[in-house]
């Protein structure tokens, strides 16, 4: 049974939502159009560049054709409502540059690469140099902590995208132990048969190490830095006090310094949907970074708002249910909305 | 306390189950082919961002297309001929009307003949879409239609008459299959056949010898010869098994995979590109230029800006400019200078275009090029009054062009030491577009039609024609109207080539008079072969076939002539057995008839005293795009299509995929959510 309250509680958060999904694509939709130019002149420019020998005739035909087409000819207001009122029917509709191809299955066939690589890589990064960080913070003074800041800081403050270029240069370009980009082989398909999946965990490693080694730094200096507030807390003392086993006293201040960090990993993972973006674009990984930088410099209205509004939906959703889910377990929250 | 426990336990699960779903994602479809390397042909420099898709009522279908889809006659510029493709022969049955016989073993890929129908069918789609083969080409035909299995008879529109228009839209054809596009576009109309992607294996049907096998818009794109296709009695069968494109993150990642022997064609700009010889990569030519140049590239000044409308400031401008200097250090040497009237000399069929006595009447060189002449420059400004240094010239070019932003930059230096106030500024490509969309631009550097069996009326036609503004063509604002009857009368006279030719000098000398653009270049047909893996390409000691570019739709017969390493390739016979010179058609069109006279009054000199530029009272370049004719719908065309429905009604939505797609957000979503609930908790 849903109560009153409840039944309030969650009609304010759904309205709330609402709001900012509306506000959210409504940035996205004006943004792209602060570009001066429009995707129909991005297209001519290459059937111009392309076409050996294409008449002034069709071109103006071209030009007729896509503006109608893109329903550029409509007034931006109208645009603007039917980009909405398709945004709530979940209907990403069809890119400007690659004319007439669904923008659904250019996600598609994005997203996955997109996340097979940064999430796993982030998630990697996360555990081991919260490990690393804690080991460190608890051994303060130690070579160990001390070798471990500098590289730490280092590492944390190298651009990612450089560190992935130095990958490149020197394992795919010199040493040539690694391919130099893509996802899998040029030779292969994607097929479930182990030496496909081995082939393209080959191609994984760079990528994989240019996000989690340039993300380890910066895990493991937060950690340390927690460690050693924990390590001075009251209870902490205490335990030690009463002669408790090292093994044991690190594993509360573990458990303790974790929390913060596992926000930040909550937030590194909200922006892997967006893909490693740099990352993708220097090992032509074929996902979402990859797609949206060229959707953005070729002014493709349709795939950015796509990536945009999926993104945007998905965590507003996921959100709200978390918060329903919430609602239900914990009264206290329900009794703050019947306040609010 | 439960929570503690199940918490965490209940996060891993989601996690696990997350990171499998995404893992296993990529690899839903199951195909576990391989493409062996040396049975492929790995193309680079054709796909960005996404591979596009093999639609042509897209108008921007991926240029792979034309491996999988023939015209009717390919025109190869290199030695000015016509390939019969689909089709057999062509017949004129008066000045006006010509016929075209389809091959009669010519098969769609599912087994269906290749009939006129689908010629006229095609064509019809074309008409009531916008785009597609065949665009544009309502101005010049009166219709193209079936007029038995497998003629195909096509009627010139008059006025305007133009035989360039004509023959083009008429031989160099590209039909699709009826019986596949007609349910679509009955059924969907319009919008519904622009949305067609063509790109599923099980569907496809093509008319060449490749098909699509693999495909994947983020990815790659992959096509496979048919070995039983119908044309291999006359063409042979390709050598390549595969051919296969895959996206690179720029140039300079796909050039490396060129060098890595993981590409063998390329379409891109290759800095150095003769420092690759070395490792078996070749080009069209093996010293400079290396490539071929297609269409020009100019120097537009904006004339509508009054410091500009002096021809003498164009051709001091013209003078200064260090072009040897700046296309071997900013262009590599890709190309040499191009020639002051903007024939394509580099092509031999073109070079009978040239005049030397009109270009030394004008002060070019015997090879009609522009002296790099500081002190001419110098001079022809103090002859006619001007101070330089209060006219300010912005070569503008976009910025990350490096090529143009170099070349602007050693332009305006060499325009600095003549005495203008120049300078090259690199806006972003879409602000230095709106610049010349709005005419508020100084100066460009910009390119012209390309180049085509028009050349060099297509030039002439897209530089000088006021008729026509930017992007269609005429780029700088020329309003000589006089220039109209030229334009108009060169293509009228296909079948007398002397005339047409003295036509074509009159428009040059008007060229050379007013200089409304400078030629600077020829823009590189960007093409280099890796002998890695296949040998056989075209080149300069092998010129067999161009275009060779992997983005022209017209380098279809190239995998035709290539063979795996190691072996001895040999040119396809076919090609000059079967080649048309376009001299024989237009010696056929003069047997068919004399159509009737032309009316040109040609003055026997071209009238030099009026500054042509200068009244700006003539408005017609700043219209918007006014072509000859006005643009009629062809609805009179045939009566077995019937029109699709105008109005579709369309709320399909994909479910399927979004549902999917919401799914698999979600669980990390709701991962990600979860995580920040418990640490406010």
């Amino acid at each position: 049974m849903i109560s009153k309250s409840l039944a309030k509680y969650l009609g304010f958060r759904l309205a709330f939502l609402l709001v900012t999904y509306i506000v959210a694509l409504s940035i996205v939709f004006i943004l792209l159009r602060l570009v001066p130019t429009n995707p129909v002149d991005r297209l001519i420019t290459q059937l111009l560049q392309l076409n050996p020998n294409i008449t002034p005739e069709q071109l103006r035909e071209y030009m007729k054709a896509y503006y109608a087409l893109f329903e550029l000819d409509k007034p931006l207001w109208m645009q603007y409502i039917t980009y909405l009122s398709k945004a709530f029917r979940g209907d990403l509709g069809f890119s400007y540059i690659n004319v007439g191809r669904k923008v659904s299955d250019i996600i598609m066939s994005a997203l996955p690469w997109t996340l097979f690589l940064v999430v796993p890589a982030t998630l990697a990064a996360w555990f081991v140099g919260n490990s690393i960080g804690a080991y460190a913070g608890y051994k303060r003074g130690s070579l160990f902590e001390k070798t471990l800041l500098i590289v730490s800081l280092i590492l944390s403050q190298t651009p990612y995208y450089w560190f992935a270029m130095l990958l490149l240069f020197a394992f795919a370009y010199r040493l040539n132990i690694f391919p130099p980009g893509q996802a899998y082989p040029p030779t292969m398909l994607p097929s479930l048969t182990p030496q496909f999946i081995q082939a393209a965990l080959y191609h994984y490693i760079l990528p994989f190490l240019s996000i989690f080694v340039a993300s380890l730094g910066g895990w493991a200096i937060g950690m340390r830095v927690l460690t050693i507030y924990e390590l001075g807390s009251d209870h902490i003392l205490f335990t030690e006090a009463l002669g408790t086993k090292d093994s044991i006293v690190f594993r509360y201040v573990f458990r303790n310094s974790i929390i913060p960090q596992v926000t930040g990993l909550a937030l590194s993972l909200g922006g892997a949907v967006g893909g490693a973006l740099l990352t993708e674009i220097v090992f032509s990984y074929p996902g979402m970074g990859y797609v949206l930088n060229r959707a953005i410099t070729q002014t493709d209205y349709p795939v950015v708002q796509g990536v945009f509004v999926i993104l945007i939906a998905t965590l507003f959703l996921a959100n709200f249910l978390v918060d329903f889910v919430y609602a239900l377990i914990d009264p206290r929250i329900r009794i703050g909305g019947e306040k609010a | 306390m439960v929570n503690r426990v199940v918490k965490p336990k209940l996060i891993e699960a989601i996690t696990f189950i997350a990171v499998a779903l995404m893992i296993a994602s990529p690899f839903y479809a199951v195909q576990s082919q391989y493409v062996p390397r040396e049975d492929t042909v790995f193309i680079i420099g054709v796909e960005w961002g996404t591979v596009r898709s093999m639609n042509p009522y897209t108008g921007n279908p991926t240029p792979l297309w034309g491996h999988a889809y023939l015209p009717l006659f390919t025109y190869s510029a290199l030695k000015d001929v016509w390939i019969p493709t689909l089709a057999e022969r062509y017949e004129f049955v008066d000045p006006y009307t010509l016929r075209i016989y389809i091959r009669a073993e010519a098969k769609w890929s599912d087994g269906r003949p290749i009939t006129a129908y689908d010629v006229e069918y095609t064509y019809f789609v074309t008409q009531q879409v916008g785009v597609g083969p065949g665009a544009g080409c309502q101005d010049y035909l009166e219709y193209i239609k079936a007029v038995g299995d497998k003629v195909v008879e096509t009627k010139m529109k008059e006025p305007p008459r133009n035989y360039y228009s004509f023959l083009s839209c008429s031989l160099n054809f590209w039909p699709l299959p009826k019986h596949v596009i007609q349910p679509i576009f009955e059924k969907e109309g319009k919008e519904g056949i622009t949305k067609w992607g063509n790109t599923d294996p099980a569907t496809q049907v093509v008319s060449g010898a490749y098909k699509i096998y693999y495909f994947s818009p983020s990815d790659r794109i992959i096509l496979m010869r048919l070995d039983d296709w119908w044309g291999k009695g006359i063409f042979g069968v390709p050598g390549p098994k595969y051919i296969a494109h895959l996206l690179y993150a720029d140039n300079a990642a796909a050039n490396a995979a060129l060098e890595a022997g993981d590409a063998d064609w390329a379409g891109t700009f290759i800095p150095e590109v003769w420092k690759l010889q070395a490792k078996g990569i070749f080009t069209w030519y093996k010293e400079a230029p290396y490539y071929v140049g297609a269409g020009v590239n100019f120097l537009y000044l904006n004339l509508k800006r009054p410091e500009f409308q002096n021809p003498a400031v164009r051709k001091a401008i013209a003078y200064a400019l260090p072009y040897k200097d700046m296309l071997e250090k900013a262009y590599f040497g890709y190309s040499p200078q191009a020639t002051g009237v903007g024939v394509n000399d580099l092509i031999a069929a073109y070079k009978k275009y040239l005049s030397p006595d009109l270009c030394t009447k004008y002060g070019l060189t015997s090879d009609c090029r522009f002296d790099t002449n500081v002190e001419k420059a110098k001079q022809i400004l103090k002859d006619a009054g001007i101070d330089p240094s209060k006219i300010s010239i912005e070569i503008a070019t976009p910025s990350g062009w490096s090529d143009w932003n170099m070349m602007a930059t050693m332009m305006a230096e060499a325009l600095r030491a003549v005495g203008f106030d120049a300078s090259a500024p690199t806006p972003d490509f879409s602000v230095w577009w709106d610049s010349l969309t709005k005419g508020t631009y100084s100066a460009v550097i910009g390119w012209d039609g390309g180049i085509g069996f028009d050349h060099p009326w297509g030039v002439y036609r897209y530089v000088l024609d006021p008729r026509l503004s930017f992007p269609s063509g005429n780029w700088e604002g020329y309003t000589n109207t006089g220039v109209i009857q030229y334009i108009d009368a060169i293509p009228q006279l296909m079948a007398e080539p002397e005339k047409q030719l003295s036509l074509i000098l009159k428009v040059q000398e008007i060229f050379l008079r007013d200089l409304p653009a400078i030629p600077l270049f020829y823009g590189a047909h960007w093409y280099a072969y890796n002998t890695k893996y296949w040998v056989g390409w075209p080149g300069e000691d092998n010129p067999w076939w161009w275009p060779t570019a992997p983005w022209d739709a017209q380098s279809w017969p190239i995998p035709f002539g290539l063979v795996k390493a190691g072996q001895t390739p040999k040119a396809p016979e076919w090609i000059n057995k079967l080649a048309v010179p376009t001299s024989k058609i237009v010696s056929d069109l003069a047997k068919a008839g004399a159509p009737a006279p032309v009316t040109v009054t040609v003055p026997t000199t071209v009238a030099s005293t009026t500054t042509v530029v200068s009244t700006s009272t003539v408005t017609v370049g700043a219209t918007t795009i006014t072509v000859v004719s006005p643009s009629t719908t062809v609805s009179t065309v045939v009566s077995t299509v019937t029109a699709a429905p105008q109005t579709v009604t369309q709320t399909v939505t994909e479910w399927t995929t979004t549902i999917v797609l919401a799914v698999v957000l979600f669980i990390i979503g709701f991962v990600i959510s979860w995580f920040i609930k418990i640490k406010r908790k």
